[in-house]
């Protein structure tokens, strides 16, 4: 994707975050939040304005429908390559989403919703999330979403693995082994695969 | 004499059944559930009065219906029987054992918690304040040490005095989030109009139906307004799912972790840094990337060592001292009154069919047992599972698999009693399968002695090779086939402990006792079966009536059939009868190589011999396991006719 194309997923993926928290972004909030000059900012919005993706009101931002569908779209897209297809990639055109989702990863109707629904409520960048089997030995980090089988789903749930809490990576195991989390104060280990398809938000490494 | 029945309920690796074993000693009976292929042991113990009837649950993280042992646990649980359950907790990972004892409240099972390993916690900084966790909860919780038998003197006496007073048992209501809560409540109002009995706690259903539990939905939905509820139920539960964004399944049971942080934070307190040093190291070099392996082929080549070496001299010596002359003295006693058919069949079968069950089956089993029980006792089984996650993925089974596939090399017997450490159905089944393609010890000897002497040692290794691949292609066709949902490896990492002499000696125990107890039967009514056949003559007649399989099919000489039958019995036994049909021990000058090679590789693939198939109906039910055999036989067929086909055309 070209730079360009870039800065604008950034900035629509702060404007949807901050409607999400009930806040109306502006230039200067969106560009608080991306760490970018002011000017560099305008620009990428009126390109936005432009191309239909959001509309300007009294000096304040809105997603317009096509700007959200982008949004998850470059989300679902992030995920699906990033954790699902893992490194190797996926490079086929993909027409009905929901089909794939569903036949080739074994998501039922409900998961996929609840997939769809994580996606929206994804608080920051899509970017910022990573497998849990990326995560270095020491490593912190936030359980997002789990993209596995409802079976998979609940038994790690039951291991005390639900969206939300906090994991501590102890160990991996070599050449895509299984790795070894610690979590709500017990030890448990995940094959590579299930983990890959963790999405956790980093908190940095402790000792 | 009064009688009270205590249910023990907890997680894997709580030292549920150390106290089972502590409490119980050599009174105890395992057994299977009924209709199930999983352990029930059952015990009893006498105390101030009272004959005190013990059952141990299987382990279990959860009451979801989703796995055998957790759908156990809770039909025994709802059916009542047990006057008190007593929940193991692990106190060295409360938060994570609160998740059953939730269940259990909600449940409104007759509660007392058993708060053990509080000594490992101790040593891992933490300290729990049981008082407030039973004021908390409105149960009683015993700190015990199971290990030592600590506490449960203590844990004895609250059970009879909470029985005796017929009070503080049910635990207080825990309340959820508000969002989850009111739902419950709503849900709750209808649920006691459908009038579901005391066995069912309204509250308890309302929650399983949010949770989209099916078994609980079909309970329902058989009850008068059933539908109603069920569409109401269905109502709030996409509700809850449209606010969190997960399946209702997730939410509830992060509703249920957020009320444990709740109670976890205010008895708990962690005050020095966990884990003791050399667990720590043990821990280190077990799950070390090239020290962990070394350790992990010398404890396999050293279980292997010793389950042979010792099995082996066992098994002389009740070859020697307890087998021959008991053959011996029977043939004796029968020959002067029964004529020599019914002696052969009495003797070489009903007798040598039991003995070779106590020569075969149990001189490997029993080290076995012992070595097992040690290994998942002191937590190193997890470390191996994490070291061999990656290699056994490959074959469509997790780490957890390796052990039994691996003891499968000496001997499938183990191998399939071995799969029980596997948590799911599925996976079970999917090891049990690939566990009877592994070569034992007895079909090498065939392989050796049938192509390795004559054809050298590649044609031999590339059987070997056959065999694996065989079991590859088996196991993955199997992976697909097979029902339910494929798991990847979720297993706990227990911290290492000192397993108890006197707890490996006597599950050891009780297990052998009850494998005697379904293998050697089967074993006896095989053996005799054969001899019956060989007897009224039969035997010969299988000659030409197998031949269109044994000539037709496999190539081979037509006598070959008997052995392979008679290979049933014990597969090192075929190459001994080949000799005796073939009236030659120079198998070459009477088989052509092709034929020796067709009849190894047919040999070492169709199921192993009649003690594995006991071991099989005693860990998976009869049907699964006629299953496997044929499913052996097929594949052993087929192989050998390709074989065939390939020598034919090769012109070999």
């Amino acid at each position: 994707m070209s730079e360009k194309g870039e800065a604008l997923d950034c900035a629509l993926e702060v404007i949807m975050t901050l409607e999400r928290k009930g806040l109306r972004p502006d230039d200067v909030l969106i560009a608080e939040r991306l760490g970018k000059p002011l000017a560099d900012v305008r620009r990428v919005m009126e390109e936005a304005i432009r191309q239909g993706l959001v509309v300007k009101k009294d000096g304040y931002y809105e997603l317009t429908a096509e700007g959200l569908k982008r949004v998850l779209r470059h989300r679902e897209l992030f995920i699906h390559d990033r954790f699902v297809h893992g490194e190797g990639g996926w490079s086929a055109e993909v027409r009905d989403w929901g089909k794939h989702w569903r036949h080739r990863h074994g998501l039922t109707k409900d998961l996929l919703e609840s997939f769809y629904k994580a996606l929206t409520d994804l608080d920051g960048r899509v970017e910022e999330l990573k497998p849990l089997s990326d995560m270095g030995p020491g490593d912190r980090g936030v359980v997002v979403s789990i993209a596995c089988g409802l079976g998979a789903a609940r038994r790690l749930a039951e291991m005390g693995l639900t969206p939300g809490v906090q994991v501590t990576m102890v160990r991996k195991a070599p050449l895509r082994g299984p790795v070894e989390v610690e979590v709500r104060g017990t030890r448990v280990i995940l094959g590579y695969g299930l983990a890959s398809r963790i999405a956790v938000k980093g908190l940095g490494g402790s000792a | 004499m009064k009688s009270i029945t205590i249910a023990l309920a907890g997680n894997a690796n709580v030292g549920k059944s150390s106290i089972f074993n502590r409490l119980t000693g050599l009174s105890q009976h395992v057994g299977n559930w009924p209709g199930k292929t999983v352990e029930k042991a059952e015990g009893t113990l006498y105390f101030q009065g009272y004959k005190i009837e013990v059952i141990d649950l299987p382990g279990a993280y959860s009451l979801s219906p989703y796995s055998v042992e957790e759908v156990i646990v809770r039909d025994y649980l709802l059916s009542r029987e047990a006057d008190v359950v007593v929940d193991v907790v692990d106190a060295s990972a409360l938060e994570r054992n609160l998740y059953l004892v939730i269940q259990l409240v909600e449940l409104q099972a007759p509660l007392v918690i058993a708060l053990n390993q509080v000594d490992m916690a101790e040593r891992k900084g933490i300290a729990i304040d049981h008082e407030k966790l039973s004021e908390m909860l409105g149960v009683k919780v015993v700190p015990t040490v199971a290990i030592t038998g600590e506490g449960l003197n203590e844990l004895l006496r609250a059970i009879v005095e909470a029985v005796e007073r017929g009070e503080g048992l049910t635990a207080k209501l825990l309340t959820y989030g508000k969002e989850v809560e009111e739902r419950i409540r709503r849900l709750e109002v209808e649920v006691r109009k459908l009038g579901m009995g005391e066995k069912y706690p309204p509250r308890w259903v309302s929650i399983k139906l949010l949770e989209r539990d099916p078994l609980v939905a079909e309970l329902v939905s058989k009850c008068e307004g059933g539908a109603e509820v069920l569409k109401l139920a269905d109502e709030l539960a996409r509700e809850l799912e449209d606010m969190h964004g997960e399946p209702s399944p997730i939410v509830i049971a992060s509703e249920r972790y957020s009320k444990i942080s709740e109670i976890v934070s205010r008895v708990q307190k962690v005050v020095a840094p966990p884990r003791v040093k050399w667990e720590r190291t043990l821990d280190y070099a077990t799950t070390h990337p090239v020290l962990g392996y070394v350790i992990l082929l010398s404890t396999i080549a050293g279980m292997l060592g010793l389950v042979f070496y010792f099995g082996g001299l066992l098994s002389e010596v009740i070859e020697g001292y307890v087998g021959n002359p008991l053959a011996e003295v029977t043939r004796a006693l029968l020959s002067t009154s029964l004529p020599a058919e019914a002696v052969r069949i009495v003797v070489d079968g009903l007798v040598m069919g039991f003995v070779a069950g106590l020569v075969v089956v149990l001189p490997y089993v029993v080290p076995f047992y012992a070595i097992l029980s040690i290994l998942e006792d002191s937590g190193y089984l997890a470390r191996a599972a994490y070291l061999t996650d990656n290699l056994m993925h490959r074959i469509g089974l997790h780490g957890k698999a390796v052990l039994p596939m691996l003891l499968g090399l000496g001997c499938n017997v183990p191998a399939c009693v071995g799969c029980k450490i596997l948590e799911t159905d599925r996976e079970r089944m999917l090891c049990g399968l690939a566990a009877v393609f592994v070569p034992c010890v007895a079909r090498t000897v065939v392989i050796l002695g049938a192509v390795g002497r004559y054809l050298g040692v590649l044609p031999a290794l590339s059987i070997y090779f056959l065999a694996f691949l065989v079991l590859l292609m088996v196991v993955k066709l199997a992976y697909r086939v097979a029902p339910g949902e494929p798991m990847d490896l979720i297993m706990e990492m227990p911290a290492y402990r000192r397993p108890s002499l006197r707890l490996t000696a006597l599950k050891t125990w009780s297990k052998a006792k009850s494998f005697v107890v379904v293998a050697l039967p089967i074993i006896m009514a095989a053996s005799s079966a054969l001899e019956v056949l060989s007897a009224v003559g039969l035997a010969e007649q299988l000659v030409p009536a197998m031949a269109p399989l044994t000539v037709g099919l496999l190539g081979l000489p037509a006598v070959a059939a008997i052995p392979l039958v008679f290979g049933f019995l014990r597969k090192e036994l075929a190459l001994v009868m080949l000799a005796e049909v073939l009236g030659t021990w120079e198998l070459s000058e009477a088989m052509t190589p092709a034929q020796l090679y067709t009849f190894a590789l047919v040999t070492s693939i169709y199921i192993p011999c009649v003690a594995t198939l006991a071991a099989l109906v005693r860990e998976f039910g009869w049907k699964r396991a006629i299953l496997v055999a044929v499913t052996t036989l097929a594949v052993a067929i087929a192989a050998g006719a390709l074989a065939h086909a390939i020598a034919v055309v090769l012109r070999l």
